[in-house]
């Protein structure tokens, strides 16, 4: 498991640094030098993460099992939550903050299995209390969207 | 002196004191939900200081990284559960007191000794402070680069038994703190044609995304568990006085005193932080006491240790954050941000160029840890109702709040997607095992390194030997090699230690 996660990370940076390497290719030297300086430790240290990796897999070693964030089973709720985020960022220009919160919260209370008697009075909560730091207490305007404009 | 003067006659408005009583008030409610932590705290409530002055800002800031590391012991007391990591220790004794009937005085020692310790380090500040970033400001650019390189080796050895996982999480934050124009002649770097990166990565939303974000995606698959709590807590006037009084002055002084250097000395140190210093504070009050047999059954001293160690720890964190530029820890590296977010550069001479706010900062700090004797005594009965609510739902609210004082800083939604994608990287960096922490510091400290970098080899004509060639430089690279090699040096003294009890 923990090879797997090695693995998953080393694939990840190594994909980084070659993309950013490769669209910093055409860059003036100065202003490339710094990046590409990061990029070189980058790539050493990966270089010897690897070597690592196969070194301790030479070694006989007892797998422990590793407690990880969440098993497969919970971590649909991980996508629920950022699809959610997603949502609320495309739903603020249309319906405004005010709507949009409360929509978003109905909808991420839901999915959750929170309780509809719990879940409704936390999403009219959450908008209200934030309009009210933000509009009234640091008078920060907040986007009121389209359906806003047409209702306010 | 001349800035904790300054700092003084600002300090004393209607808004810095109502942001003092408010950080500490939200400080120890974030540090009384299990699982969320002081820097969640802090990543969270970050953009909303963007609409208050600079100074009232940062006072709130610091004042909710005070209360959070109180707040975290009340549930460690009456639930069996610490709030946050750095009350761990707190468990042990703490538990056993309230399990003993004696939930009040284990209350009003954990609250004392993490008012006086939080004081006596924010003193400590007070006075080095200004000192070191005096001195620290006389230094050249390649010594700022070269104490950059440090700051992120230091941390990169968070990742524990991994260290090269977390030097390339700190190379990953390096380069995303390349994006932008550079300094040199304003070429836009890795921008892609996305205009709101000209400036380059905005901090705010990414280090929200990274701390607060990335601890609510494990958070949101945690079942929320069923807490242990205990009966009702009363307090009577004369026992919290005497209890007070006890670890102030009476009996437990030298706990106290000690545990505050212990936990004072781990704070300083960039990488180690309060869940260090809790338990390193608990194991040499143990060792010291007359009678180390009674620790562990529910003695207000093991609660005295832990929670004056892990409250000093956070003035004396913030030390090398705001003198030097390097910040400690996690929480450290957002009130950097913070610093840097109201305009001022923190680091060398931070303190010569804005006195007034890092003086009003200062002065915040000591306000804030004497707030968390008062508040934390009130705030007990409902910071335990908190902490029982679902986490699935506090994750709900923190989503809305995270993402509406991100889009209030810069009126931008770029900005709350640049939050959920770098909320997605922190997650996925935690999964392979590398902290979070270390691509933050990275991003923090990017530009700082970039700036000091190009600016010390235009000095030189491009030669790389004013890296090298200075005192002080010779100095700092004898102290990157050592950090480079201590994570090594410490498996191999773990090995031999396990090799010869495996021996006897």
């Amino acid at each position: 498991m923990k090879d797997w996660k090695d693995w998953a990370f080393l694939t990840g940076f190594l994909a980084f640094a070659l993309f950013l390497t490769i669209s910093s290719w055409d860059y003036p030297f100065i202003v490339a030098i710094y990046p590409r300086l990061l990029l070189i430790c980058g790539f050493v240290l990966s270089g010897l993460k690897i070597a690592f990796i196969f070194k301790n897999k030479s070694e006989v070693k007892v797998e422990v099992a590793e407690a990880g964030p969440g098993g497969s089973e919970n971590r649909k709720y991980m996508w629920i939550y950022l699809a959610c985020g997603i949502l609320y960022m495309l739903l603020m220009p249309v319906l405004g903050f005010i709507l949009s919160t409360f929509v978003t919260m109905i909808v991420l209370l839901g999915l959750f299995r929170i309780e509809f008697k719990t879940a409704l009075p936390v999403a009219v909560g959450t908008p209200l209390i934030l309009y009210v730091i933000f509009v009234i207490a640091l008078e920060i305007p907040l986007p009121k969207g389209i359906v806003e404009n047409l209702l306010f | 002196m001349d800035t904790l003067a300054v700092g003084l006659s600002h300090f004393f408005t209607f808004y810095n004191l109502l942001a003092a009583f408010i950080g500490c008030l939200l400080g120890i409610i974030f540090g009384a939900l299990p699982a969320f932590t002081a820097s969640m705290g802090v990543a969270t409530l970050l953009p909303f200081t963007y609409g208050l002055p600079p100074d009232t800002g940062l006072v709130l800031l610091a004042s909710i990284y005070v209360g959070a590391m109180y707040g975290g012991s009340i549930p460690a007391i009456l639930m069996h559960t610490p709030g946050t990591p750095g009350a761990a220790a707190t468990v042990i004794d703490g538990y056993a007191m309230a399990k003993k009937g004696q939930a009040d005085t284990a209350i009003v020692v954990s609250a004392t000794s993490s008012a006086v310790a939080s004081f006596l380090a924010s003193i400590f500040v007070c006075i080095t402070g200004p000192i070191l970033s005096f001195y620290a400001a006389r230094i050249s650019p390649a010594e700022i680069f070269l104490v950059a390189m440090l700051g992120i080796i230091v941390l990169g050895n968070l990742a524990g038994s991994d260290p090269i996982k977390g030097f390339i999480g700190g190379i990953i934050g390096l380069l995303l703190g390349t994006v932008g124009a550079d300094f040199v002649m304003g070429y836009n770097r890795f921008t892609f044609g996305l205009y709101q990166l000209y400036e380059g990565i905005p901090l705010v939303p990414a280090l929200v995304g990274l701390l607060a974000l990335s601890e609510c995606f494990t958070l949101v698959q945690q079942e929320s568990g069923q807490l242990v709590a205990t009966g009702e807590v009363k307090f009577s006037f004369r026992k919290v006085l005497r209890d007070l009084w006890d670890t102030i002055f009476g009996k437990y002084w030298k706990d106290t005193l000690l545990s505050t250097v212990i936990g004072g000395v781990i704070g300083f140190i960039p990488g180690e932080g309060a869940s260090v210093a809790n338990f390193v504070a608990y194991d040499q009050a143990k060792r010291l006491s007359r009678h180390p047999e009674r620790f562990g059954t529910g003695i207000p001293e093991g609660v005295i240790a832990c929670e004056a160690a892990n409250n000093s720890v956070v003035p004396m964190a913030l030390l090398p954050a705001l003198a030097l530029g390097i910040p400690g820890s996690s929480t450290a590296a957002l009130i950097l941000s913070g610093v840097m977010m109201h305009g001022l550069r923190p680091g060398p001479g931070v303190f010569e160029r804005s006195p007034e706010v890092m003086g009003t900062f200062l002065i915040g700090l000591l306000a804030a840890s004497l707030l968390i004797m008062v508040i934390g005594l009130i705030i007990v009965r409902p910071a335990c109702q908190v902490a029982k609510i679902d986490s699935s739902l506090l994750a709900g609210v923190i989503l809305m709040l995270a993402s509406v004082g991100v889009f209030a800083v810069r009126y931008s939604l770029f900005d709350v997607g640049i939050m959920l994608a770098f909320g997605l990287l922190g997650y996925g960096l935690k999964y392979c095992g590398c902290p979070p922490v270390t691509a933050v510091v990275g991003l923090v400290l990017g530009p700082i390194a970039e700036r000091s970098f190009t600016t010390a080899l235009s000095i030189s004509g491009g030669s790389a030997a004013i890296f090298f060639f200075r005192p002080v430089a010779a100095v700092l690279w004898v102290v990157i090699i050592f950090s480079l090699f201590l994570p090594w040096l410490r498996s191999r003294r773990q090995k031999s230690m396990r090799e010869n009890t495996e021996a006897l």
